[in-house]
């Protein structure tokens, strides 16, 4: 019984490295090249013994996305819970894509090629911070609201322009994390456009 | 509290996230019906599709495809799909 959870165990711990081994792989060289030997290579396993834990690349990809999402998820959770400010909101998003500003641009330019699990784990991740960002907005009597501009535009127009900068992060902020250096910007921006003709 | 809703994910921290305040479930209060019991499988679809659709304005049929994605990860309803 002993030895048999010590395998459990050790058979637990070689899935997670391969997991973190892919991550830093996929963050490199994005989704779509990465070959399983390479993370076979890099969490120091035979490459037949990665397909043990994961049977295909796609359930690697759809695993090791689901690590990075739910971590990420996690902590943008933790970091709002008291608040329903919309600022607070935004800002929390953009420090969670600051993390890791690599692997947020593959998915975002890879979105096609994922496998059909991650690309919905993308979306939900998404309609997570878009049921906040209109929990936000119906906090107050808004104008938008009033004027009938869905909440779910204004959250396709946040993440539209965030994506943007990112794809774009050589030329909006080189060698430097393009949400720290110029989140605060867009972050101030939006929440003046979202404002213009509200009545004083 | 260090649970996790079997149907949806959601960290269950306090009483108000479980239905009917009742710690003992193992799934939240949105995923629940009014009587406090699981919803089924297509109740549960066809919340996350509109969850899906009011949070994004995307096609109410992609949703419903990215909703059985996301459906087929979780505990509760794994063994709808093959």
């Amino acid at each position: 019984m002993e030895n048999l959870n010590k395998r459990r165990l050790q058979k637990a711990a070689t899935r997670e490295r391969i997991l973190e081994c892919a991550l830093v792989l996929f963050e490199k060289d994005g989704f779509s090249t990465v070959r399983t030997q390479d993370i076979a290579l890099a969490a120091e396993i035979a490459h037949g013994s990665l397909f043990v834990h994961f049977p295909t690349r796609d359930d690697l990809i759809v695993a090791a996305i689901d690590k990075f999402a739910g971590e990420a998820c996690l902590q943008t959770r933790q970091s709002l819970k008291d608040t329903n400010s919309l600022e607070e909101i935004l800002k929390a998003h953009v420090n969670s894509i600051s993390k890791n500003e690599a692997l947020h641009a593959h998915l975002v330019s890879e979105n096609f090629l994922l496998p059909p699990k991650s690309r919905a784990t993308v979306l939900e991740i998404n309609a997570v911070i878009a049921n906040q960002l209109s929990q936000a907005l119906q906090g107050k009597t808004h104008h938008l609201q009033q004027k009938k501009v869905p909440s779910h535009f204004i959250f396709n127009l946040w993440i539209g322009l965030l994506n943007h900068y990112l794809m774009n992060r050589d030329i909006f902020a080189p060698n430097k994390s393009v949400m720290k250096t110029r989140g605060p910007e867009l972050i101030k921006h939006f929440i003046t456009l979202l404002n213009l003709g509200e009545k004083e | 509290m260090n649970k996790i809703c079997i149907s949806c994910g959601m960290p269950l921290e306090q009483k108000e996230d479980f239905p009917l305040q009742d710690i003992t479930k193992d799934y939240c209060v949105y995923c629940a019906k009014e009587n406090g019991e699981l919803q089924s499988f297509t109740e549960r679809l066809d919340g996350y599709s509109n969850w899906l659709v009011n949070s994004q304005g995307i096609d109410k049929k992609a949703a419903e495809a990215q909703a059985k994605q996301l459906m087929a990860k979780i505990p509760a309803w794994k063994k709808y799909f093959s």
